[in-house]
């Protein structure tokens, strides 16, 4: 009696097959990984910054606010868990002051592992009668 | 024995079945997941727009909310229509419902209810209130937002002098250009408003006289200032925050406040008395007796972003000196008492001196100078008795150029609330 099998070809073929997908798949999702980090820093630095904003205009000293935020603030280079804040100095017209605020913050890591980083930039303005 | 060739097929069948399953489960997984990481990118972006419009719009608030506080008091209401921001960082209008003058009986507060409110108001007889509607814009959308604007200090508003006695006398110089008297019914040459408009009455919270509905009193926050406040810092060797004694006579006083002290914002309650402290300067010195705190000195400073305020509500302190020709840093000084208090220095060339004063009780106030030399007061008195010049020398008051710095810690009473209007 004849009994049905695979034949070394189909086996190779599915085999394959089956290694593409597994592979694309892990592809995928590293690249999906890297991303999910770069959202989530960049999330986190627009959020630090929108922070900034709202106690610059609640009339904060600009000196004064990276003390009262809880993160890590540096003056020249940003690490992954590090920002660099800064500010223009202020102009006053029409009794409205203004300064420009400046944040760089990492946004994720290359495949090679380097550091990525944002600078986002942001005209705040405040009554100078508070 | 081998098992019949249909078992076989049913067992390679299933085990096909098994495996297309599994990569069934495996694709939708896998393609849920990218989804979930395609929606989170998605988030990203869209908060990054979010940030930017919040930014916006609380800059646009920021400065209807200065134009507001800027015009108002001067009643420029022209500009008060349709004004447009210049930036892209914060877009809007300003716009009012009608043109008629903004402290008119049609937006006074309602006598009867008046006396929950301040009881002042440089335009009118009694407080203000105004809706002010505006729409702001956050770059992409505007959004319908009003204002509400109620009364201010005057000295705040720039009015330097503000005489509330309507049986008061005072004399001056040279008054400042924007001043209200509402003893004769006259005012400054910037007054806005007619003299219809004269705040002849001012609603008071004390006593009236028989003579007048109004005793020219006047309700301020400074009794509170005073009685809530506890800053006041007794001399010690080791921290005075300037404040220093020196031995009068027996059980007389004087407090001396120099400027030792940098901080921007510091506020002395004068006490009517002080008990229980060793004096460690001047020739005599008393332990353990209530000395009455009968002046106070302050010595003039060239500190420019220093704001000091002194609050006193007792009858001891009679004498107010002022040491020194310029003093720059702002001074604010708050009087809640009855006895006469004469304010006069030690110079004898012309002095410049950054003063704001508010005299909320029947307390005349003496103003002495030295002969042939001028005391330039930079900020205003509000007062509600009587106000004196003694001596051949002269004073005037001229309006504080920024009067946004007095706005941080006067007697401000203009009040400014803003809120999305419900639509």
């Amino acid at each position: 009696m004849k009994t049905s099998a695979y034949s070394l070809i189909e086996v190779l073929i599915a085999g394959a097959v089956l290694a593409v997908g597994i592979s694309a798949a892990a592809l995928l999702a590293n690249s999906m990984l890297i991303q999910q980090d770069a959202n989530t820093d960049l999330t986190r630095g627009l959020n630090v910054q929108e922070r900034v904003a709202k106690l610059y205009h609640l009339g904060l000293a600009t000196n004064a606010i990276t003390n009262v935020l809880p993160e890590t603030f540096s003056n020249s280079v940003a690490g992954p868990d590090k920002f660099v804040l800064s500010f223009s100095a202020a102009a006053t017209n029409n009794g409205i002051e203004s300064v420009t605020n400046t944040l760089i913050f990492s946004v994720g890591l290359q495949r090679d592992g380097t550091v990525v980083y944002r600078t986002n930039t942001a005209t705040l303005y405040r009554e100078t009668t508070r | 024995m081998k098992p019949p060739a249909a078992i076989i097929r049913q067992l390679e069948g299933s085990l096909m079945v098994m495996a297309l399953l599994v990569v069934v489960v495996g694709a939708i997984i896998l393609s849920g997941w990218a989804q979930l990481l395609a929606t989170r990118a998605r988030f990203a972006d869209a908060a990054d727009d979010g940030q930017a419009r919040r930014v916006t719009l609380e800059n646009a608030r920021a400065y209807a909310r200065q134009y507001i506080l800027t015009n108002m008091p001067s009643g420029t209401v022209p500009g008060l229509t349709n004004s447009s921001f210049p930036t892209p960082w914060g877009t809007g209008t300003i716009t009012i419902s009608n043109s008629v003058p903004l402290w008119t009986s049609a937006y006074r507060m309602p006598d009867s209810t008046s006396t929950n409110f301040n009881p002042f108001s440089p335009m009118e007889r009694l407080g203000f209130y105004v809706t002010i509607h505006a729409s702001l814009t956050d770059g992409t959308n505007s959004y319908p937002w009003t204002f509400l604007v109620r009364s201010r200090s005057p000295i705040a508003a720039g009015y330097g002098y503000v005489l509330h006695n309507t049986n008061a006398t005072y004399s001056a110089t040279n008054l400042p250009a924007n001043y209200i008297d509402f003893r004769s019914g006259t005012n400054g040459t910037n007054f806005v408003g007619t003299s219809t408009n004269m705040p002849q009455v001012p609603l008071t919270s004390a006593t009236a006289s028989s003579t007048s509905s109004y005793n020219g009193s006047f309700q301020l926050p400074a009794s509170t200032i005073v009685t809530a406040d506890t800053s006041f810092v007794y001399p010690s060797s080791t921290n005075n925050y300037g404040v220093i004694t020196n031995t009068l006579t027996t059980n007389s006083i004087e407090i001396v406040i120099d400027t030792t002290s940098t901080n921007p914002i510091l506020r002395y309650t004068v006490p009517d008395t002080i008990t229980n402290r060793t004096l460690t300067n001047g020739t005599n010195r008393y332990t353990n007796l209530t000395h009455r705190v009968v002046t106070a000195r302050i010595q003039s400073s060239a500190n420019t972003n220093t704001f000091h305020i002194i609050a006193t509500n007792g009858n001891n302190l009679t004498n107010l000196v002022l040491c020194g020709l310029t003093n720059t840093r702002k001074i604010y000084f708050y009087r809640s008492a009855s006895a006469n208090l004469t304010l006069s220095t030690t110079n004898t060339a012309d002095a410049t001196w950054n003063l704001g004063m508010t005299m909320s009780s029947n307390s005349p106030l003496s103003i002495s100078y030295n002969a042939s030399h001028t005391l330039t007061i930079i900020g205003g008195i509000r007062a509600s008795a009587p106000i004196t010049k003694v001596g051949t020398g002269s004073w005037t008051i001229s309006q504080d150029p920024s009067p946004g710095t007095l706005d941080d810690v006067g007697d401000r009473i203009m009040w400014l609330e803003d809120y999305p209007t419900p639509q």
